[in-house]
């Protein structure tokens, strides 16, 4: 029996809400804002889910990181709503959903072209919450002074690749993290670092 | 899924998608079913993109777009029933999915019966007069071989 389940409830005017809000996110990092639906597909976060369906289509491949590759509900319901082509070869892709856990690195996706830097990967991280773990400072465009952002759910190597791993202006990767319904943008202008001296010499 | 089970579906799909509206109406109000069911993909206008060969057997080459309505229903017993139709008349793109997803379940018989074998019969009556109309009107070409295409 298939598993495909229903998508947004008016695709167009809910996509456009959700536009809006991914919007604002990237305009102001750190913002978590909250996705309207419930819907989701598979172990997919409500957020991350909706941000596909809005922002994906048959012009932008995507690549999955294994989990959600194994995933059947969630792959067959990406493929036929969002129809985009899926990949493993990180270059090609526009768009990657990885989670927090498992990866260690942005190396591989595409960082645009030093005359075309819009030529990048966007990547959605899933992770286990935007309201507790580790706190970040972030500064840059965007951010009067500083702004504070809470991350659980990245692995260290990733926490790292967060910090330092993202690019180098103007060209790299613009970063969406997602965990339930919530999600908060990270864009390659901004420039983080942690909050307290002892996390960083847990992690060297 | 079996190929002749594919088959199968495809042939009332086809039907399903060329047959008038009105007259798939009048088949479809005839058995007065009131199925359950809810939008997957609620009907949609969209463009597709036509393609042909030259002679039917050269190069493709783009003709040109044609309006197509598609819809995605699923019956609240699970089937999901999809049709694609050109032109844009939604409420046709929605019976055509709701006779799909019927057609999977134990309905397939009856309906085949009293829906698909009288539209299919009405298209082919329509097929064969247009076929008729046409030949009425066909010309012949008769050329020389000149015999300088070498």
């Amino acid at each position: 029996m298939s598993q495909i389940v229903k998508g947004l409830d008016s695709s167009v005017h809910e996509a456009q809400q959700i536009f809006r809000l991914l919007m604002d996110a990237m305009a102001k990092p750190g913002l978590v804002v909250e996705v309207p639906s419930d819907v989701q597909f598979g172990e997919v976060s409500a957020a991350a889910t909706q941000l596909l369906l809005t922002l994906s289509d048959n012009s932008t491949p995507c690549f999955l990181s294994q989990r959600y590759l194994n995933d059947d509900h969630f792959v067959e319901n990406f493929r036929f709503h969002c129809a985009a082509p899926i990949t493993q070869t990180r270059e090609l892709v526009d768009f990657a959903l990885i989670s927090g856990e498992e990866a260690t690195t942005f190396c591989g996706f595409a960082t645009g072209e030093g005359s075309y830097p819009d030529k990048s990967a966007s990547i959605v991280i899933e992770v286990d919450s935007l309201e507790s773990g580790i706190e970040c400072l972030l500064t840059g465009p965007g951010i009067q002074t500083s702004s504070s952002a809470n991350i659980k759910g990245l692995s260290d190597e990733l926490l790292m690749a967060l910090i330092s791993g993202r690019g180098t202006f103007p060209q790299g990767v613009d970063l969406y993290l997602s965990s339930g319904h919530q999600i908060m943008a990270i864009p390659r202008t901004t420039r983080i670092q942690l909050s307290t001296g002892e996390a960083l010499c847990t992690l060297q | 899924m079996k190929t002749e089970h594919i088959n199968q579906r495809r042939q009332w799909m086809a039907a399903l998608a060329r047959c008038e509206h009105h007259a798939l109406s009048k088949y479809w109000q005839q058995f007065g079913l009131n199925p359950k069911y809810h939008f997957v993909r609620e009907p949609e206008v969209g463009l597709a993109q036509v393609r042909a060969r030259m002679g039917s057997t050269g190069n493709p080459f783009n003709m040109g777009d044609v309006t197509i309505t598609r819809t995605v229903i699923q019956l609240d017993s699970g089937e999901l029933g999809y049709s694609y139709i050109t032109g844009r008349n939604k409420a046709h793109s929605e019976v055509a999915a709701v006779i799909d997803a019927l057609m999977q379940t134990s309905l397939q018989m009856d309906l085949q019966e009293r829906l698909i074998n009288p539209l299919n019969a009405e298209l082919a009556e329509k097929e064969q007069s247009r076929a008729k109309q046409v030949s009425a009107s066909k010309v012949d070409f008769f050329t020389m071989v000149r015999g300088e295409d070498e």
